[in-house]
């Protein structure tokens, strides 16, 4: 009874990442750009729960919706604001740049089209246990180097915005 | 976690404590105690890192597998902490004398040792990429520390926007080697495309965009747009440090997925790496004929010097001896060229810029050990016996013949003759020419000296008696024999 | 248990009901209230002082770091969910895991507190 409902929620998960991603890309208002991130990010943790990755998709809305649109917000607020456009240092080359996309894309959607029946996710849902217990045991030496890495961009920021002394 | 699984890493332990340590002394102590304290610690720390890994050892795993400390582990751990090193002991007044803050300068160059260790240690797609991005984003910090020059805030952006550019091709690749085999180990990676082969075009997507990753992560033409700007705006320890260990990390990236997981791939990858690496050497070599400022010379020399590097990788059908050339060349490479970059910290020029030509007029009267630490290492990287780098060809270019690649080992030969001419070019002004009347001060330092000279003392010792390094690094590339 | 995607489904439908009320709500209020402009009452109030300058400030990027802290600390949280799941299941060997994993992210809270970045003026 409920058959279409997947489809239907991959159509309006996808329309999300990709409309929401092209507006990222061709937008030129900061702040806007910075939501639609979030929408792209949102959508993709839809994304997970179709896949059956509930604790991933949590994962999803807690780091990048949450956090990680924080500190792209954060980063607007220390740009600034004025009648002349910013960073078009890029911009000059999109015809290019897109013909040069399409050309790489295409191929390779199509080709993704090869791993529809390759792996099929494990179960529905129920997946923190597994996922808790893989990373603790097996990838207990990354999650550490994870802890470092965290470190070094702690430190790095501290270096490069860190105020002058007097 | 076992007692075992801690044992295994306690190099990557004691080198991720020593950044700690050196945190908390640096946020702790005063400006005095710290500029003596600092360095000590950072190179205490990292010889006892080498020492608390093994040199040489069987293939042993840790965390159910996850983690494997073979005979490359060792070679590699080793190469690292030494690069680590040379680079603290050459850093001190520069960094005083620009005002960057030390302690977390250090602290970043251990973060991106650990990260490197990472890569070398690594069995599967997760760890080797968490290794990737811990070795690379403390580099885009040292890149952009002299935060008043403008020159290095753009060397850090550019580094960092290809550099996150890059890394998001090679998880996109890793995803796709993921979607092929289900699995992120390379063991079980390597099956998987030795069953299907590459006549599967997702096979050839994942290729591509691992390839176009890790060229991008080494430096290689068409790939290498970066690492000019990059090189020459960073402060220069950072520049030293910068162009030599990301570089041995990469390739150990390389060897262990191109070799290690795709290798029954590796009649197909080996053609576009021997094509890549012509092009690499040829590119950069071409480029730095033309440079006016010593600095950019040998950022654009680096780049020739990957390509040689490469043609190692694709001289892989050879054996064990290409595999082993590749990592003595990695070595030598590492200290040649810290050591060259590191010679520039002696002119005390504004910002982070290197020297011109003639800013280096008549070098050899006014600084004699500086100058005969740079010609040795200039000598080295052009190739020409007795140093490590002479040897380092050579074992580059048996592989490389006895894979078939004869035409690859002309383009070595030709290049290294077209290198000759901007290294020895430095020589001749530094030896040659008379001191210019608005010659840069010198900056006064005894670490450096003592620094470079133990470097350049390697560079022709190892030169005149490679044998054991040879050795150890064919025992180091047995992992890669099938 | 229920049906994964259909227990998806209620939550979705609960996401609707709120959206819907509130969108409601506000557009009842649009149709009802009174409007009636003026130059006073539409400009940004400012404390009551007259408004100076644009509300797009920029501001010193040292405030960065505690977005970043933000950021980092937020990372460290979503490992301890996992963590917590099977705290009993991984024992002493899981307990000094997360402890050195805090431990070390601990350093640089210590060392950005030092390097006084945590300072708000």
């Amino acid at each position: 009874m409920f058959d279409f409902l997947e489809p239907f929620f991959f159509a309006v998960f996808s329309l999300g990442i990709i409309g929401a991603g092209v507006c990222v890309v061709m937008l030129r208002r900061i702040t806007a750009q910075a939501l639609l991130m979030a929408l792209t990010f949102a959508s993709m943790a839809g994304m997970f729960l179709l896949l059956g990755a509930e604790t991933i998709a949590l994962f999803q809305v807690l780091i990048y919706v949450g956090a990680i649109t924080i500190l792209i917000l954060f980063g607007v607020m220390f740009t600034k604001q004025d009648d002349r456009g910013y960073a078009l240092f890029f911009q000059k080359q999109t015809p290019w740049a897109a013909a040069f996309t399409l050309v790489i894309a295409v191929p390779v959607v199509f080709l993704a089209f090869s791993f529809k029946d390759a792996i099929t996710p494990s179960g529905k849902g129920g997946d923190l246990i597994p996922l808790a217990g893989s990373l603790f045991t097996d990838y207990a030496f990354p999650f550490e180097i994870a802890s470092v890495l965290l470190l070094a961009a702690l430190v790095g920021a501290i270096v490069l915005v860190k105020r002058d002394e007097q | 976690m076992s007692l075992d699984d801690l044992n295994t890493v306690l190099p990557e332990v004691v080198v991720t404590a020593t950044a700690c340590l050196v945190l908390l002394a640096d946020a702790i102590l005063d400006r005095k105690l710290a500029r003596f304290w600092l360095p000590l610690l950072v190179v205490l720390g990292l010889i006892s890192a080498i020492f608390s890994g093994p040199i040489t050892v069987a293939s042993h795993t840790a965390f159910g597998g996850f983690v494997v400390v073979d005979t490359f582990t060792a070679f590699f751990r080793v190469l690292f902490c030494i690069l680590a090193i040379f680079a603290t002991i050459v850093a001190p007044e520069y960094l005083e004398r620009r005002a960057i803050p030390a302690g977390a300068f250090y602290a970043t160059i251990l973060f991106s040792t650990v990260g490197a260790m990472t890569i070398a240690l690594a069995t599967d797609l997760i760890t080797i990429f968490v290794g990737l991005e811990l070795m690379t984003i403390p580099i885009y910090v040292l890149a952009g520390m002299a935060r008043r020059d403008r020159y290095s805030n753009e060397a850090g952006l550019k580094y960092f926007l290809l550099g996150a550019f890059s890394s998001a091709m090679l998880l996109y690749g890793f995803a796709w080697l993921y979607g092929l085999s289900g699995t992120t180990t390379f063991v079980g990676i390597a099956e998987a495309v030795a069953k299907g082969g590459l006549t599967d075009g997702a096979t050839l997507v994942a290729l591509a965009l691992v390839t176009v990753g890790l060229a991008f992560k080494a430096a290689v033409v068409p790939f290498h747009q970066w690492t000019p700007d990059a090189y020459d705006g960073a402060p220069t320890p950072a520049t030293a440090f910068m162009s030599v260990a990301p570089k041995a990390a990469a390739f150990a990236a390389i060897l262990r997925i191109m070799i290690g997981s795709l290798g029954p791939l590796g009649l197909d990858w080996s053609a576009v790496f021997a094509i890549l690496a012509a092009i690499t050497m040829t590119g950069g070599n071409v480029v730095a004929l033309v440079q006016g400022n010593v600095k950019r010379m040998l950022a654009y020399s680096s780049i020739a010097h990957t390509g040689y590097i490469l043609a190692g990788v694709a001289a892989y059908q050879a054996g064990a001896s290409a595999s082993a050339a590749v990592l003595f060349y990695v070595f030598a490479y590492g200290i040649m060229n810290l050591g060259a970059f590191a010679c520039l910290i002696y002119l005390d020029l504004d910002g982070t810029r290197g020297a011109s030509l003639d800013e280096l007029n008549g070098f050899a009267r006014r600084q004699p050990a500086g100058a005969l630490a740079f010609a040795v290492f200039l000598i080295s990287l052009t190739g020409i016996p007795p140093t490590i780098g002479f040897v380092a060809k050579v074992f580059i270019l048996q592989p490389v013949l006895d894979a078939g690649l004869v035409w690859l080992a002309v383009a070595i030969a030709l290049n290294a003759a077209l290198a000759a001419f901007y290294y020895l070019r430095v020589v001749v002004h530094m030896y040659m020419y008379d001191v210019d009347a608005n010659a840069p001060r010198l900056l006064r330092t005894d670490l450096l000296s003592a620094g470079l000279g133990i470097a350049g003392l390697a560079v022709v010792v190892i030169g005149i008696v490679p044998d054991g390094l040879y050795r150890w690094a064919l025992q180091a590339a047995a992992p890669f024999v099938r | 248990m229920p049906d994964y995607n259909l227990s998806y489904f209620y939550v979705f439908a609960f996401f609707l009901v709120g959206a819907g009320f509130v969108t409601g709500l506000l557009g009842l209020s649009r149709f009802i209230a009174p409007r009636k402009p003026s130059i006073e009452k539409s400009r940004t109030y400012e404390s009551g002082e007259e408004p100076v300058g644009q509300a797009w400030g920029r501001y010193p990027s040292h405030f960065y770091i505690f977005a970043l802290l933000f950021v980092v600390f937020d990372v460290e949280v979503i490992f301890l969910f996992p963590w917590a799941v099977l705290f009993r299941s991984l024992g002493w060997s899981g307990l000094i895991e997360m402890a050195v994993f805090i431990l070390i992210l601990v350093v640089g809270l210590f060392y950005a507190w030092r390097k006084q970045v945590l300072r708000w003026y």
